[in-house]
């Protein structure tokens, strides 16, 4: 529930949620990462830093572990970010030796951080193989697109969005893609809903995203002005 | 479904969800776990003191999140091992709680090992073994002891726990006395969906009225008859002088049978390997030719050639497979 409510922009509901979460069970890994997610959406990085760290000491859970790192390097801590991007290399690695499906989260990771490409690519392509859900198709669309495929990125997006979900992380993929594509009226559209179901959807994309969406507006704006200064 | 349910304990579903995410363990990865923190205490108590010998098994991300936060090469040999151990020592004991009738007791340090071995595709997995002693004023006939281990909270492992009664008769202990995992160098495959999660203890005991000299000379008043192997840092000389300062501080009693110190001085020479020919070899080793009941060595947990973990990989991330170079034997079938 709680994820949901972060989803949706909902912090408050979202951090009574976790919060409650963790008043039955004060080891749950997901509900200290959740509520250090809220955290950090709040701008408290120190509390966020603090919950993430009990949580991965609880589970090492790659995504949060992620998430931390994140949360570290936006606040210019790199020497840390790097300990905690380099553990999720790690896990990766140790899931590849045991031979576990956990690709689709991995594949995002390095497009993340614009870190093995390839092998990202070929991470998201063995997840399709066996998951068809929505997530793997934004999976696979946000490596293409890192990967500088475009066009074939578009076409992964738009499997991704075929259930019109209200995801701002999936919005903010979907406005990049189309930005890549000179799509600027979509690529507006896309990153300005991204940002209106949740402000602080994540950590540093919400950041890119606002960036881009003025970068856009005002390019929009210029063309048209040009257009309205030629009539 | 029901009953499929109901049989899982909570750390079950915590190690069913570990599995799901990182992994059933292929080839030799841990069978606890890639992530696992794995902890033992074998608690033995004499009639005047108490020693706690406490392990710590960490699987492969674990051993490499202690790597790049401590900045440790994982070799035991190298001086940022050292550092790491010496904190760790501190860091591990400060995390135990030891009481006794009501009154919390200060542990001290006796010894320290750290152990690296190949884990899942040659990644690194760590073991580290401490002894702790103290001393303990039982004078009465009935005690209580209270044990707590707060290291590690909530992390997924094995966590056991075993008591065992030297020179005095255990009337009730909440945890075993029997050693399950022969000091995580055997996750018995049958308690991998449910593995032990003792993380305290408590512990009534008597004291006999009389015990025989034998008995009470091989406990050097209490102190567990590991309280004189040599390992990890320690040298003998620090030893000998940890030896002297303890006694004087009182932590060990200085009086008591007269044989008992000079068996204590011959237990901490290595004594020479006769070769075939009757002549020395050039590298002293330890062994056991010692009264049996003196000697147990912290190494023997570390350098047992093989660790079985039935039904699964043969070896685990435990430090016991790779270093076959000491050949203390074995010592802890009483113990089982």
């Amino acid at each position: 529930m709680g994820e949901r409510y972060f989803q949706s922009g909902d912090l408050e509901d979202a951090e009574s949620s976790y919060a409650s979460g963790i008043a039955v069970d004060p080891n749950h890994y997901r509900s200290l990462a959740g509520l250090a997610k809220v955290r950090a959406a709040q701008g408290k990085s120190e509390q966020a830093i603090q919950l993430y760290q009990r949580s991965i000491a609880i589970v090492p859970f790659p995504v949060y572990v992620a998430e931390l790192g994140d949360v570290y390097t936006k606040e210019g801590k790199l020497r840390e970010a790097e300990q905690q991007y380099e553990l999720v290399e790690y896990i990766g690695h140790i899931s590849e030796l045991n031979r576990v499906l956990a690709n689709r989260e991995l594949a995002l990771f390095y497009a993340d951080r614009g870190i093995k490409l390839r092998e990202a690519l070929e991470l998201a392509r063995n997840e399709l193989a066996v998951r068809h859900d929505i997530y793997t198709w934004d999976a696979l669309a946000w490596v293409l697109y890192k990967n500088g495929q475009f066009s074939e990125a578009g076409q992964a997006m738009e499997k991704a969005l075929s259930l019109h979900t209200n995801d701002p992380q999936l919005l903010f993929h979907a406005g990049m893609i189309c930005h890549s594509l000179a799509r600027e009226v979509d690529a507006e559209d896309f990153l300005r809903r991204a940002l209106k179901t949740n402000p602080h959807f994540h950590v540093l994309d919400a950041e890119v995203a606002a960036h881009t969406l003025a970068d856009i507006s005002r390019s929009l704006g210029a063309d048209l002005r040009s257009s309205n200064a030629q009539r | 479904m029901r009953n499929v349910k109901a049989n899982l304990s909570r750390p079950g579903i915590l190690l069913a969800l570990i599995l799901l995410f990182f992994g059933t363990p292929a080839g030799f990865a841990h069978p606890m776990g890639n992530f696992s923190v794995n902890h033992y205490s074998k608690i033995r108590i004499g009639r005047g003191a108490i020693y706690i010998r406490y392990l710590i098994d960490m699987a492969e991300i674990p051993t490499f999140q202690e790597m790049r936060q401590w900045d440790m090469t994982p070799a035991a040999s190298t001086p940022s091992a050292s550092r790491y151990l010496d904190m760790q020592e501190q860091v591990l004991m400060g995390g135990l709680t030891l009481e006794f009738d009501g009154q919390t007791v200060a542990l001290d340090a006796i010894s320290r090992q750290i152990t690296f071995a190949d884990g899942a595709g040659g990644l690194p997995t760590m073991k580290i073994g401490l002894v702790f002693g103290a001393k303990l004023d039982a004078d009465g006939d009935g005690h209580k002891l209270s044990y707590i281990d707060h290291n590690f909270a909530g992390r997924a492992g094995w966590k056991e726990i075993v008591v065992l009664g030297d020179g005095v008769t255990i009337a009730d202990n909440s945890a075993s006395g029997v050693d399950r995992s022969q000091e995580l160098t055997n996750y018995s495959s049958d308690a991998l969906n449910s593995p032990p999660q003792q993380l305290a203890a408590r512990v009534s005991y008597k004291m006999p009225l009389s015990v025989p000299l034998k008995r009470a000379s091989a406990q050097l008043n209490g102190i567990p008859s590991d309280r004189k192997v040599i390992s990890g840092t320690n040298t003998a000389k620090q030893m000998d002088t940890r030896e002297r300062r303890l006694r004087r501080s009182g932590r060990i009693s200085s009086h008591g049978p007269t044989n008992t110190q000079s068996s204590l001085k011959l237990n901490l020479r290595p004594t020479l390997k006769r070769g075939t020919g009757g002549k020395h070899t050039s590298q002293p080793i330890y062994r056991t030719h010692l009264d049996a009941g003196q000697v147990e060595p912290l190494a023997a947990a570390f350098n047992r050639p093989h660790c079985r973990v039935s039904g699964r990989a043969p070896c685990h991330g435990a430090g016991a497979r790779q270093d076959h170079r000491s050949r203390i034997p074995c010592r802890f079938a009483r113990d089982r």
